[in-house]
């Protein structure tokens, strides 16, 4: 565990999930500690820069770019602060990019009041399938959050409702009732 | 494959690989149509081969306010002024720009002393009360969203405390206490209508 605040030097050697977990334990250590869990949320997201803005100027207006960048740095800072285990970051990261690409099209703000419910146990969503993912994440644009990721997660990772269940900490019948719910909404979004 | 998404992906490549710093997002709105594919490459490229990042780089990004730790309104809304040099009565004013109530300044003065003391709650406010606050203070909405529902700690509240815990100048905002015009309805629906959704 580095001093804090760590230096860069000492951040730099770290891959991005060692950096989570050295800014999840280096919360709770006052402001030296506060200003290494940022350098390390910072280091996660400038070394994926170029994947973020790539994946979200494929649907954003130039002028609107750097405001969805700024929430996907905020909503990959709060999950990162809230301590849930993260297993995956860049994937964290692409799926936040793509849904807050979609939330702007839906004109919706970004960030709803617990950001608690992105789950990122799941593999990588396909890196070289980026335009099925496109049309995926419009088509979860009229959803919640919660509802996007158990759609996610029951229907297009293939999970099952138990599974799903579980990693959300719900029942199988609750999974059920949201992903009803949440075709139901999908349907009345299509033109 | 589109050869003009294959040309810019190997622009992006040679860049990256003499030192530069290639602005992905803008290679992919040169791509025109081909964008999703130029954006796929990208993507799959960069998730393989992070960025290296200078020092530098990274002491502009932690200074953003977006990475910092999630605070109350009542640590937040001073703490984004203080960032930004702006005093609370330039807030109140440029706030009765943007929500278009010119010559309310008190009673919007009031709601923000009351939002920065902890006297109400943000959850309160109107949406467009929240865009307000994020244009005037220079940061993303989602920001003052995300932390609408955090608890703040209980401050004591008193006009003195009001003019103790200005950290700039409001000279301006307290010489207008003789000349309160009358409550205007629309100000209280703004600070205490709650979210439209």
């Amino acid at each position: 565990m580095p001093l804090h605040p760590a230096r860069f030097d000492d951040l730099a050697l770290r891959d991005d999930l060692a950096l989570v977990h050295v800014a999840q334990s280096s919360l709770g250590e006052h402001d030296a500690g506060r200003e290494t869990a940022k350098r390390c949320v910072g280091l996660v997201v400038l070394r994926n820069r170029d994947l973020v803005r790539s994946v979200i100027a494929a649907k954003v207006p130039p002028g609107a770019i750097d405001d969805v960048e700024a929430d996907v740095w905020l909503r990959f800072s709060r999950k990162v602060y809230s301590g849930d285990e993260i297993t995956n970051p860049v994937g964290l990261l692409l799926r936040m990019a793509v849904f807050c690409r979609a939330d702007f099209h839906a004109n919706r703000p970004a960030a709803e009041p617990t950001l608690g419910e992105w789950d990122d146990a799941s593999d990588d969503p396909a890196l070289d399938d980026i335009v099925v993912t496109a049309a995926v994440a419009d088509l979860l644009a009229p959803l919640a959050d919660r509802q996007r990721d158990v759609v996610w997660q029951r229907i297009i990772e293939g999970r099952s409702s138990a599974e799903v269940a579980a990693m959300m900490n719900t029942t199988a019948g609750n999974i059920d009732v949201i992903v009803h719910r949440a075709l139901a909404t999908m349907r009345e979004a299509q033109p | 494959m589109s050869d003009r998404a294959l040309e810019l992906f190997e622009q992006y490549l040679e860049q990256r690989a003499s030192g530069q710093h290639p602005d992905a997002a803008a290679l992919v709105h040169e791509a025109g149509d081909q964008a999703d594919v130029l954006a796929g490459m990208i993507a799959a490229y960069a998730a393989t081969h992070p960025a290296d990042v200078t020092e530098d780089q990274l002491e502009q990004m932690v200074a953003r306010p977006e990475l910092e730790p999630p605070r109350p309104w009542p640590e937040l809304l001073p703490a984004l002024r203080e960032r930004t040099h702006t005093t609370r009565a330039t807030l109140v004013s440029r706030l009765c720009e943007v929500l278009g109530v010119p010559g309310s300044e008190l009673q919007v003065a009031a709601y923000v002393h009351e939002l920065e003391a902890g006297l109400i709650s943000p959850a309160r406010v109107r949406p467009a009360v929240v865009s307000a606050l994020a244009a005037v203070l220079g940061v993303p909405r989602s920001l003052l969203e995300s932390s609408r529902g955090l608890a703040a700690e209980p401050r004591p509240a008193s006009g003195l405390n009001f003019a103790r815990s200005a950290r700039h100048s409001d000279d301006g905002l307290m010489s207008l206490g003789a000349l309160e015009p009358d409550a205007d309805p629309r100000v209280d629906d703004l600070f205490t209508g709650g979210d439209d959704g």
